[in-house]
C-alpha cells in the first residue's frame, strides 16, 4: 500500500547507478577487491610439530593444543570479549579482546614477539581467533597458532578451565 | 475512549507529516547513510569479511554486495538529504535497513559473536539488541518519508 505510488523507474536508476559506480570505483581504487570472494586458507600444523609452510598463523588440533597447554612457555590468548572470558576460559589464558584490538595496547608491549601463542575463541563457528591472529601477525608476532575447536570443545571435554 | 484514540492518531499523523519532521528524518537518514557508505567504500575488503561472518550470503555474491551496497548507501544518503526522489529513496533505505536488521536478528539467534560491520571498520560494534533497536528507529523514520515525501527544502524529481 505504502509502496504503490512509487516510481519504479527511479528505483531502478538508483540501483543501476550504484552498481555502475561501485564497479567503476572498485576497478580504479587501490583498495579494490576481486569480483569473487576467496576465503583465506590456513595450514594445519602436522602432528610431528614441523611445518614447511611459511604462512602464519597455523591451525592446531585438540591433541596439539593439549600438548602446548602442558608447556608453560606457550601463552594462550582468549580472543573473546571480557564477559565471556570472565565466565570461563582455558586455564592460564590471557584475554585480548579482538573487537577492541589496538596495536598500542600496553598488554601487547609486554609480550615477546618470538614466543609461541595459541589463540582461541568460542568454537568452530567463530572467526575472531583468526582475525586476532592476523592482527597480531601484522605487528610482528611470529609463532601464532589457532585452536579452532575453541573454548566450547575444551570445556566440553572437561579440560582445565578457570573462572575469574 | 474511541474518540481520544482517534484524536491521538490524528495528532501523530500531523506530527510525522509535518514538513519540519520530514526534514529532520531526512537529515538523520542522510547523515547515517552517507557516513556508513563512505566508511565501507574506503575498505571493501573489511566489509566483505563482515558479510562473510554473518554466514548467510553465498561466498559467490559476497564481493558483489561489498562493492555495490556501500555506493547504494552513499547515493541514497545524498538523495534523501537533498530531497531527490525522496519517496523512492526512502523505500530503498527501509528495504536495506529491514534487511540489515533481519541479518542481525538471525546472527543473534545463532549465537554469533561478530562485529556488525554497520559502519565499516571505524566502529567495532557487536551485533545485539541495541543495534536492532537503533535500526527500528531508523526504519520508523523512513516510513513517513515514503508516504509523505520530502517536506521542506527539496531539490527536484529527476524522472516523471
Amino acid at each position: 500500500m505504502l509502496l504503490k505510488n512509487l516510481n519504479k523507474k527511479s528505483i531502478g536508476l538508483i540501483i543501476l547507478s550504484a552498481i555502475c559506480l561501485g564497479f567503476a570505483y572498485n576497478s580504479i581504487s587501490k583498495n579494490g577487491i576481486s569480483l569473487i570472494y576467496t576465503e583465506k586458507e590456513y595450514s594445519q600444523l602436522d602432528e610431528t610439530g614441523s611445518h614447511e609452510s611459511d604462512s602464519i598463523p597455523l591451525l592446531i588440533s585438540l591433541n596439539q593444543t593439549i600438548k602446548f597447554h602442558d608447556d608453560p612457555e606457550i601463552i594462550f590468548i582468549d580472543a573473546r570479549d571480557k564477559w565471556d572470558y570472565e565466565e570461563g576460559h582455558i586455564s592460564r589464558a590471557i584475554n585480548i579482546q579482538e573487537y577492541k584490538f589496538d596495536p598500542q595496547l600496553d598488554k601487547l608491549a609486554e609480550l615477546s614477539r618470538e614466543a609461541k601463542y595459541v589463540i582461541y575463541c568460542g568454537g568452530d563457528d567463530c572467526d575472531i581467533s583468526k582475525r586476532l591472529a592476523e592482527k597480531l601477525a601484522a605487528i610482528d608476532f611470529k609463532n601464532l597458532f589457532i585452536y579452532s575447536g575453541g573454548f566450547d570443545e575444551w570445556s566440553a571435554l572437561n579440560m582445565p578451565v578457570e573462572i575469574e | 475512549m474511541e474518540c481520544s484514540k482517534h484524536a491521538r492518531g490524528n495528532r501523530m499523523r500531523l506530527f510525522i507529516s509535518n514538513k519540519y519532521s520530514l526534514l529532520f528524518f531526512r537529515l538523520v537518514l542522510g547523515a547515517l547513510f552517507i557516513f556508513s557508505g563512505i566508511e565501507k567504500i574506503t575498505n571493501p575488503g573489511a566489509f566483505a569479511i563482515s558479510i562473510v561472518n554473518y554466514k548467510l550470503v553465498p561466498l559467490l555474491f559476497i564481493n558483489f554486495i561489498a562493492i555495490v551496497i556501500p555506493w547504494l548507501e552513499l547515493l541514497l544518503g545524498i538523495f534523501v538529504l537533498f530531497g531527490i526522489e525522496t519517496k523512492e529513496t526512502s523505500a530503498l533505505i527501509s528495504v536495506l535497513l529491514i534487511g540489515f536488521t533481519l541479518m542481525v536478528i538471525i546472527a543473534l539467534f545463532r549465537g554469533l559473536n561478530i562485529d556488525c560491520g554497520c559502519f565499516g571498520t571505524i566502529t567495532a560494534e557487536k551485533v545485539g539488541m541495541r543495534k536492532i533497536m537503533e535500526n527500528l528507529v531508523f526504519i520508523a523514520f523512513s516510513f513517513p518519508l515514503i508516504k509523505y515525501g520530502s517536506g521542506k527544502f527539496i531539490i527536484c524529481r529527476f524522472t516523471n
